[in-house]
């Protein structure tokens, strides 16, 4: 494998290491385009069980050269982050903090190997932060994601309060399936049961008829939503997604299917949005990797995951080795 | 939000591919800023995903060996991180090769007068076994939470794969003592991502680093993650330190950084406090 550590610096002078792999010099002497695959939450470069590494090869056979990127502060590079909390940093990583270590990426790509066309993207936390990055630079011509996130993490709200209604739906089958259980009744009458996630559990169906009353009554099919936003959506991410599709940039999302972030993904952007969303269908594609989890652990859920990457890639950008 | 103590890179970083054989294994050299370091450490990194939670831990302590006076080498095994071989095609030979050309890369890029050994459970077992095939090469060996027990161990790591089944299948269908005979059989068993296989598992259970007297050769340091109120080494670990003279053994008490918890673990401080604190009292010139 053509492979080559790199070391470059973002604006504030930090090291980022990051791994470049060309692909095959004779089947594509000078590739025109690349996939920048950033790290996710703190799994840096190569990402959980090497991820990155597993679905690499998609790109490189058909010539798009690959990055996979450490940004500051995590994996191998420069900076120090001050979070001693996960759910702390992952919210910082979605409110942006990394989009300067993209450009710097982007930066040495266009400028060491001449390409000026470029993917971004990777899983979850890698996966946003390339669409907030790309809001801000046109090199970007496609977003690859997998599971990205919709919401923000550690906003300090009661659990109940952020789940979907999938989520909740899925709680309401267990707590009535516990209803025989004599442990559960015990624990219930101990108090030590989460009772405001109980009654919203039960309560959801109907909050959601009169969510789709209040939709009906709602005007006009533009990128304002439908419904008043959830309280932990990221408000950075309808602007950016928005601003990719008005650029006409592909994107991929692809989601696991017992991962939540599908249905935060549905209920908290797909669905208030859905009439924004629909004249950008050809280029927004959202697909399921069916029963994975969040990071694709089964070889046949990366399998899966690569023969939808492939799909995508040959649909999107066939000319990336021509032009 | 406790603030984190900055650790100033005054020292220099170059990372490399070091060949093994036909492959190559990726690894970061950190210089300290003396230019002639007497001595130098070599970290072997936890197994698996292990490795991707205490990364940055070791990255973080790295630097904090660096800017005393130690140079520091890190490597990712081959089939892990940046380091080539597919998980499933390494085993601990190739973990144990990959710490012995650690180990001449050390002693080619810094010329150091000693090098010890530093590993992180899996990883210690590794560098032990490493270290008692290099003898003098080797000058100490530091293992931070220690796995006495591998055969125990690969059946933790397992657990995920019944994680797995209950999201294919609703249900576990093979229990752990069927994954290991399907192991035992050929079969490749996927934990967590990772593709283990009977090569591998063999060798593992086989290795019983600590009735090794080649690895006490030198001085040892253990270092032991304390259950819920222990404050003494555990008999295992006390019987290594009375039975060897060279072996010191510790209890710190440190979370779980090698699997996921709510904390973004950056740094070990007892496990980096007593290190240091060992380092300086075996080699007393070579820590600043």
């Amino acid at each position: 494998m053509n492979q080559q550590i790199v070391t470059l610096r973002n604006s504030a002078g930090h090291a980022l290491y990051c791994m470049f792999h060309a692909p095959d010099k004779v089947r594509f002497p000078a590739p025109s385009l690349a996939v920048l695959l950033l790290s996710p939450g703190v799994k840096m470069r190569v990402a959980p069980h090497r991820l990155y590494r597993k679905l690499m090869k998609t790109f490189l056979d058909r010539g798009i050269a690959v990055l996979r990127v450490d940004f500051h502060g995590l994996g191998d590079s420069e900076g120090e982050l001050q979070e001693v909390q996960l759910d702390q940093l992952y919210r910082q990583v979605q409110l942006g903090r990394h989009i300067g270590d993209v450009a710097a990426a982007i930066n040495w790509v266009e400028r060491e190997l001449g390409i000026r066309r470029v993917l971004v993207g990777g899983l979850c936390g890698g996966a946003l932060t390339g669409l907030l990055a790309a809001e801000f630079d046109r090199r970007v011509v496609g977003l690859y994601t997998i599971g990205i996130p919709v919401c923000l993490d550690g906003s300090g709200q009661h659990s109940a309060e952020t789940m979907t209604r999938g989520q909740l739906g899925s709680l309401r089958k267990r707590y009535i399936a516990k209803l025989l259980k004599p442990d559960a009744w015990l624990r219930l009458l101990s108090f030590r049961s989460d009772f405001r996630l109980i009654w919203r559990s039960l309560t959801v169906a109907s909050a959601a008829r009169r969510q789709r009353k209040a939709v009906k009554k709602s005007e006009g099919l533009t990128p304002t939503p439908a419904t008043a936003p959830a309280s932990n959506l990221n408000p950075l991410f309808p602007r950016a997604f928005f601003a990719l599709l008005r650029a006409q940039t592909p994107i991929l999302l692809l989601f696991s299917g017992a991962d939540r972030l599908k249905w935060e993904f549905d209920e908290k952007f797909a669905e208030p949005w859905a009439a924004g969303l629909a004249p950008y269908a050809a280029i927004t594609q959202v697909s399921m990797v069916e029963k994975a989890n969040h990071v694709l652990s089964d070889p046949a859920w990366v399998a899966d995951a690569a023969h939808q990457t492939a799909a995508w890639l040959d649909r999107h950008f066939t000319n990336a080795r021509a032009t | 939000m406790t603030a984190v103590a900055a650790i100033p890179v005054t020292t220099s970083e170059e990372a490399f591919f070091i060949p093994v054989g036909e492959q190559q294994i990726f690894a970061m050299l950190h210089r300290p800023a003396q230019a002639n370091p007497s001595l130098a450490v070599v970290m072997c990194h936890a197994l698996a995903e292990e490795k991707l939670w205490s990364h940055r831990i070791y990255v973080k302590f790295a630097r904090r060996l660096a800017n005393a006076g130690i140079a520091v080498l890190r490597f990712d095994s081959r089939g892990e991180g940046d380091s080539d071989l597919e998980f499933e095609d390494s085993t601990l030979v190739t973990r144990i090769e990959d710490t012995k050309a650690a180990v001449a890369a050390t002693y080619t890029k810094v010329a150091a007068e000693r090098v010890v050994l530093l590993g992180h459970r899996f990883g210690g077992s590794a560098a032990a076994a490493a270290a008692a095939q290099l003898r003098e090469q080797v000058h100490g060996l530091v293992v931070w939470d220690p796995l006495p027990d591998s055969a125990d161990y690969f059946q933790q790591l397992l657990r995920s794969n019944l994680t797995t089944q209950m999201a294919i299948h609703g249900k576990v269908i093979r229990t752990r003592e069927a994954l290991i005979e399907d192991l035992l059989n050929g079969q490749l068993i996927v934990a967590d991502g990772y593709g283990l296989h009977k090569d591998f598992y063999q060798q593992a259970i086989a290795l019983d680093w600590s009735s090794d007297p080649a690895v006490f050769a030198r001085p040892v340091l253990l270092l032991e993650v304390a259950k819920a109120g222990q404050t003494e080494p555990s008999a295992k670990f006390k019987q290594l330190s009375d039975a060897n003279t060279s072996c010191t053994c510790g209890v710190v008490t440190e979370p779980p950084m090698w699997r996921e918890t709510r904390q973004f673990h950056q740094e070990a401080k007892q496990f980096a406090a007593q290190t240091l604190s060992w380092l300086g009292s075996q080699w007393p010139g070579a820590v600043s």
